[in-house]
């Protein structure tokens, strides 16, 4: 019985190509790259992937950005529609965040009911936006009582690839910093926007934001919690858990959230609030760059 | 100091928490966990048949439905769903009931804030009654920093939470606590050092606000001290339920 | 998941217990099971123990703009979504038929029977009205869930409390709990269900099935009354046929139920409300 095993490590009955490998042990593939410090998309443990953004990329929408991360892409567009508040907030408009994940962007989601990661992500980003007070939504009033503005944050996978939370905080963050609105005029009960093609300082305003969370996402792998920043989604789907650090430009935390895999000491969550900053750093100053 | 539910003293008091266990009679398990006015019900059924869309080959498939008091569920249940399930999972020893589903239905009963916290206990509670193998058990606490004074609240209540700059969630399970046990009849400074190191080890965290890093580690220590004390009394629950049952069986 | 079909011994031994004039529980055919009504610290939340069966309703008010063509009707909203907690044949997002069945019979009973007063609800016209929502939870299923939905709804709806308002001119001011002694919803009758099970072509008829009598029974009845014998709601739906005769015999039973439970509901309300 003892011998056996010997028997089949020397019989070299199996071998595989590295892309068969990839596909049947999935784990055992990527940790042959993690125990050299590499992942098999030839970055380090901690290195993210290229990362752009674009301003304005949707004519017909009040806002829009677009992000790419790797292979991941968004696109965010910020519409403003005239609505009444509700009774017991008369002054405050609507920021409603949404994030779509349609099977145009990977064949892992079904058309239909958006899925949980759609939620759980338009959640995260909805409470962020409200918990860290990034607009006052009383600058969203119009008239109080009768009309508010309420803003629909639409964001849209076009490609996924690992890594949803960054890419769509990023792209919203920015989009609303694209945002320009005409001014309203509220008479008698009518709102009235006025018609013009070229938008200044004089017919429209921005939205004042208070702050810019970026979030800056790590994978968890395995039980001896490897940190993997940026995942992709290959490294989503072997990974146990995950931690989002998002923070403000002042390097103030807005949310910090460790989720699944095994019990993760301080001192992980600290060295991911130390990358975090950075990253996010080096987010903003692309966002900068752009606009 | 007093706090603004009144019953209490100390910002770092956690309200009178207490859990009834085997109170439903169609799950497999169910548990009741209470702090102060904020009460979970939690039920466990498995393991049992599960949907062929689900079925694991190597493990169980853990399902876990969020039932909030008053209206119909949205996104904050269905976030809230995502958590308990992704932190139940290495918890629970899976690999032991392949192609099966534990399913966990959490429902609200009375909310006075805290609610994640009390549905974690009440959580775990419910898969030890049904008798679903686990490697750890967990105990979660929650707490807030006041907007005014700066201070950290524990189990904040509705009220406190409305007031809050920043509200931080934490699970931590009881892993920690064993190795410092098992190390320090070997050696006695090694176990010192690896409590100190392992002490506030976390299993799950959520925190949303504006808050340092300084404030969220401070926040961690103080829910991990509460969270002992969380631990403390399902380790009893449980010792009391064997003991019950043992009894029972011999007599 | 698939329900399990009560096994043959399981069924035999009930319908020879029957036939012998005894239930497996030891209550007589016309008896209820032990009724427990138990108060939150919030107004409008009670929990219901029947037997084994555990409902949970909890009542909710907000203020929102009434419908134009009502400009003076508040609303009044049931939520009877079951969940897997009472048992696992309930499915999220997948009604079963009793689940469908149990929730019209509840909006027969409380709100088509006018049980609350919408037309009260109204604070100003045409801008703001009460909405009340009732959310029933099933917690355990043990038989009978619709006469054990409707004691919870309606208790709730006795035992809530809305915030005071003042209206002056157009401008309504809503009270918080601390200013102002909240104020009861006005209850125009109490609506209760009385359920009854069939066997043996309507020979045996009992009251208040528990599961597996539900399982085994071969039809049933819901008589909808309130305590001053008016009928508010009646249903019979399939099943076998009865004569009319047995129809009528039910509701001299179910009037006598009414009447005990409806106390029943009333002692447990006076003895809450001396506790608060």
């Amino acid at each position: 019985m003892a011998s056996e095993p010997t028997n089949l490590a020397i019989s070299p009955a199996f071998t595989f190509s590295a892309s068969t490998f990839q596909k049947l042990h999935p784990l055992e593939y990527f940790r042959k790259f993690a125990s050299q410090g590499v992942r098999p998309d030839g970055r380090l443990l901690s290195s993210f992937r290229p990362t752009t953004v674009h301003y304005g990329v949707i004519t017909t929408a009040d806002g829009s950005a677009m992000v790419r991360m790797g292979g991941t892409t968004v696109v965010c567009g910020v519409k403003a529609e005239v609505a009444e508040p509700r009774l017991h907030a008369p002054d405050q408009g609507y920021l409603v965040p949404n994030v779509e994940l349609s099977p145009i962007c990977s064949s892992a989601f079904r058309p239909g009911a958006p899925s949980e990661q759609a939620q759980v992500v338009s959640e995260q980003i909805h409470r962020v936006l409200q918990e860290s007070k990034v607009l006052d939504l009383k600058e969203l009033c119009i008239e109080e009582g009768k009309a508010v503005w309420s803003l629909w944050v639409d964001v849209v996978c076009v490609s996924y690839d690992g890594n949803i939370c960054d890419a769509a905080l990023t792209s919203v963050m920015a989009a609303l910093s694209n945002v320009r609105i005409r001014k309203p005029t509220y008479e008698e009960g009518v709102v009235k926007v006025a018609g013009v093609d070229l938008l200044d300082d004089e017919n429209s305003f921005r939205l004042n934001l208070a702050r810019t969370p970026l979030s800056v996402s790590f994978a968890l792998l395995d039980t001896d919690l490897i940190l993997l920043a940026d995942p992709n989604s290959a490294e989503e789907s072997i990974s146990q858990g995950q931690i989002v650090i998002t923070l403000d430009e002042t390097g103030q935390l807005c949310a910090v959230s460790k989720v699944g895999a095994a019990s993760s000491s301080q001192q992980l969550l600290k060295q991911c609030i130390e990358r975090a900053r950075e990253r996010s750093q080096e987010l903003r100053r692309i966002m900068n760059q752009e606009q | 100091m007093s706090r603004l539910d009144r019953t209490r003293t100390s910002p770092h008091q956690l309200r009178p928490f207490f859990s009834s266990q085997n109170l439903l009679n169609r799950s497999d398990g169910s548990a009741q966990f209470d702090f102060g006015g904020s009460s979970v019900l939690c039920s466990v059924t498995g393991p049992a048949e599960v949907k062929l869309r689900d079925e694991k080959l190597d493990k169980a498939t853990l399902e876990v439905v969020v039932r909030p008091l008053v209206g119909l569920p949205g996104v904050k249940d269905k976030a809230l769903e995502r958590n308990i399930r992704e932190t139940l999972e290495p918890l629970v020893l899976s690999g032991l009931h392949p192609r099966t589903l534990v399913q966990i239905v959490v429902q609200t009963m009375k909310d006075d804030g805290s609610i994640a916290s009390t549905a974690f206990n009440a959580a775990i509670m419910a898969l030890l009654d049904a008798g679903i193998p686990l490697s750890s058990i967990l105990g979660s606490v929650t707490c807030t920093i006041d907007s005014q004074t700066n201070d950290i609240l524990l189990d904040p209540t509705t009220e406190e939470l409305a007031q809050a700059k920043s509200t931080h969630v934490f699970v931590f399970d009881n892993k920690a606590s064993i190795h410092a046990e098992d190390k320090s009849s070997m050696d006695h400074d090694q176990a010192s050092s690896t409590q100190e190191s392992s002490s506030a080890a976390v299993l799950f965290s959520d925190s949303t606000g504006l808050f340092t890093e300084g404030e969220y580690l401070e926040c961690a220590h103080v829910c991990f001290k509460a969270a002992q004390a969380v631990h403390g009394f399902i380790r009893t629950a449980v010792e009391k339920k064997l003991l019950k049952e043992y009894q029972q069986t011999s007599a | 998941m698939k329900e399990l079909d009560s096994s043959t011994n399981e069924r035999e031994f009930l319908l020879a217990a029957l036939r012998d004039g005894a239930r497996i529980d030891g209550r007589n055919f016309y008896d209820f099971r032990t009724l427990r009504l138990s108060f939150g610290e919030d107004y409008g939340a009670v929990e219901v123990q029947l037997g084994n069966t555990r409902v949970l309703a909890k009542v909710s008010c907000e203020v929102i703009r009434p419908y134009a063509d009502k400009p003076t009707e508040g609303f009044l909203m049931f939520n009877t979504e079951m969940s897997p907690m009472a048992s696992t044949v309930f499915e999220i997002g997948r009604p079963t038929d009793e689940e469908v069945l149990v929730s019209r019979l509840i909006e027969k009973a409380m709100r088509r029977s006018r049980a609350l007063d919408t037309e009260g609800l109204c604070i100003v016209a045409g801008e703001k009205v009460w909405s009340i929502r009732v959310d029933i939870h099933f917690l355990d299923h043990d038989g009978n869930l619709i006469d054990a939905a409707c004691i919870a709804a309606i208790t709730a709806l006795l035992h809530f409390r809305r915030p005071d308002v003042t209206v002056v001119g157009e401008e309504a001011t809503i009270h918080t709990l601390e200013q102002r002694n909240p104020v009861p919803l006005s209850v125009h009758h109490i609506p209760i269900c009385v359920s009854f099970a069939f066997f043996d072509n309507g020979e045996r008829v009992i009251v208040d099935p528990t599961h597996l009598e539900e399982q085994i029974k071969e039809g049933d009845m819901t008589y909808t009354l309130n305590v001053h014998k008016e009928v508010c709601a009646l249903s019979k739906a399939g099943g076998i046929a009865m004569e009319l005769d047995q129809i009528l015999q039910c509701s001299k039973i179910a009037v006598i139920k009414v009447a005990e439970i409806t106390a029943q509901i009333q002692a447990a309300l006076e003895a809450d409300a001396k506790k608060r």
